[in-house]
């Protein structure tokens, strides 16, 4: 039990980090032009890098091949880094720092991209040093 | 080799899910007091942020500008707006009795920017007569004297080319000279520059058909005036004064206008409290009566330990020992978790709650911490005396016997 927690904790967190970034913690809305805020480039690389991220974290703990296992789990852990810097950073978002870009989508990825990076780690060690 | 010192952790990870149970209780008590002192210093902080930063004891207005300035949420969640009265006010306000210094400032609100909804405030002021933004500049570390088109721009404003410090409004190019320090409040949003930039940017808006006001004559206009009211003269007094002998103007004091913040602090404050109550009360219970459970069930293995020759002494340090051990993984788990939600957080709970929020300093910060502790330390306190109840009461000799 411990050992599939375990293994699908970064997936599980990567697909909240997906989820979370279209509906509770989203960057701005459309304006009424219907046009979408520039920010929301920066959401959607967000939500399609925790998808990548979630397919990663689950082939991970389904493969047995060492290299492999270690290959998937420093990728992701790339991608973690990626996903820290492209709110804000690699994509420009709104003027305003109160907007939800800024309040929501930005913190919210920050601190699930570190989370996830953390998550990785027991694994990418097991890799390491199984036979 | 097994000794002593290492006994007590070992024993926390031989049971653990009751101490898994105890390390949660312990960081939701230490969570909820850190987070909701946390909570309310932001919250107070940003109040005495703007307080100062507000520097005036009245602001005057035109009163046909109620719809678009309500001094009670303007520095809340202001809409940007603009509003202008005869710069005759100015000398008017100056002859009143009471009255110390008093300086025009110039309002426009900016275009819905290309990249977003945002439209942000522009505030020109006088630097000749100025004592409420320039004694702030000297802090953005800017060394340039304001010129033309030159503009210093609040905390929350993130402009789009970095590269060269240029904004556009109206498709005047503005150089950023500074950014002012966080205030949390509607202030961190806008734009300052003195009054030839803000009477070019004006010009401007009205080339391109946007202003709203036909008559409008840059020379002889003002939005507003603050005030600064002689020592000994009461601020509502010299408000009531401006109300009766100028017309068609509206003059509130600093105290209305920071009443809406200093109401949302009444609010967060007292939702903290029930907050920290309705988790502390009950965590420090069921984190003494889960210790209290895990020790009561492990009576014979303290009894084996004292028919190995281990005194009482030596049984309450383990005790001790365990209980300090899990309350103070829990609290510190509990500390960092709401410490890294509430920094990360801050601004969009404050958005949510309508509240200023300016975060401490980091010495501050660590202080609140080791005061969020103290929960933790009281709950191993309370463990403690529970686990030495119990032990004092254990009969090794009896129990060891029943095992037979």
């Amino acid at each position: 039990m411990k050992k599939y927690f375990l293994t699908f904790l970064p997936a599980t967190l990567a697909l909240l980090l997906a989820l979370g970034s279209v509906s509770v913690f989203s960057a701005c809305g459309a304006l009424p032009d219907g046009s979408w805020m520039r920010c929301r480039r920066a959401q959607d690389a967000v939500t399609l890098s925790a998808a990548v991220l979630t397919a990663l974290l689950v082939l991970q703990g389904l493969v047995r091949g060492k290299t492999v296992r270690i290959i998937l789990n420093c990728a992701a852990v790339a991608l973690c880094a990626a996903v820290f810097l492209l709110p804000g950073t690699l994509l420009p978002m709104c003027m305003l720092k109160t907007h939800s870009c800024y309040t929501a989508l930005q913190p919210f990825a920050r601190v699930m991209a570190v989370l996830i990076a953390v998550s990785c780690v027991p694994g990418l060690l097991s890799a390491a040093k199984a036979k | 080799m097994l000794s002593v010192r290492k006994l007590p952790l070992r024993n926390l990870r031989g049971y653990a899910s009751r101490s898994a149970a105890i390390i949660l209780f312990a960081a939701l008590t230490s969570a909820a007091v850190f987070g909701g002192l946390l909570l309310t210093g932001a919250v107070r902080g940003g109040l005495e942020t703007v307080r100062a930063r507000l520097g005036a004891d009245i602001m005057v207005t035109p009163e046909s500008a109620k719809n678009e300035f309500d001094a009670q949420t303007a520095l809340i969640k202001a809409e940007p707006g603009y509003f202008y009265m005869d710069s005759d006010v100015l000398e008017q306000i100056r002859s009143i009795e009471g009255v110390a210094a008093a300086s025009p400032q110039l309002f426009l609100a900016s275009a819905k920017a290309g990249c977003c909804s945002a439209r942000l405030q522009l505030i020109a002021f006088d630097p000749a007569t100025d004592f409420t933004v320039q004694p702030w500049i000297a802090d953005t570390g800017t060394t340039r004297e304001m010129g033309l088109m030159d503009v210093i721009i609040g905390s929350s404003v993130s402009w789009p080319s970095a590269d060269n410090a240029v904004i556009r409004f109206y498709d005047s190019e503005c150089s950023v000279i500074g950014q002012f320090a966080p205030t949390g409040s509607a202030l961190d949003s806008a734009v300052y520059m003195n009054f030839d930039t803000c009477r070019a940017l004006i010009d401007a808006c009205r080339s391109m058909g946007l202003f709203k006001y036909a008559d409008f004559d840059g020379d002889r206009s003002v939005s507003s005036v603050l005030v600064r009211v002689k020592e000994g003269y009461d601020a509502e007094s010299v408000a009531s004064e401006i109300r009766a002998r100028i017309g068609g103007v509206s003059a509130v004091t600093a105290a209305g206008m920071l009443s809406g913040i200093a109401d949302g602090l009444r609010h967060v404050s007292s939702a903290v409290k029930a907050l920290m109550l309705a988790f502390w009360l009950p965590g420090l219970f069921m984190a003494v009566l889960f210790f209290a459970f895990m020790i009561n069930e492990r009576k014979k293995e303290f009894a084996a330990l004292r028919a190995m020759g281990a005194d009482r002494r030596i049984l309450s340090r383990i005790a001790v020992t365990e209980a300090l051990a899990a309350n103070l993984a829990g609290g510190l788990i509990g500390i960092i978790v709401s410490g890294v939600l509430l920094c990360a957080f801050g601004g969009l709970i404050a958005g949510r709650m309508n509240v200023t929020f300016v975060l401490p300093p980091l010495g501050k910060m660590l202080l609140t911490a080791l005061a969020a502790l103290l929960p933790a330390v009281l709950a191993a306190a309370c463990s403690s005396l529970a686990a030495l109840g119990i032990i004092s009461r254990t009969d090794a000799a009896l129990l060891l016997k029943e095992g037979e």
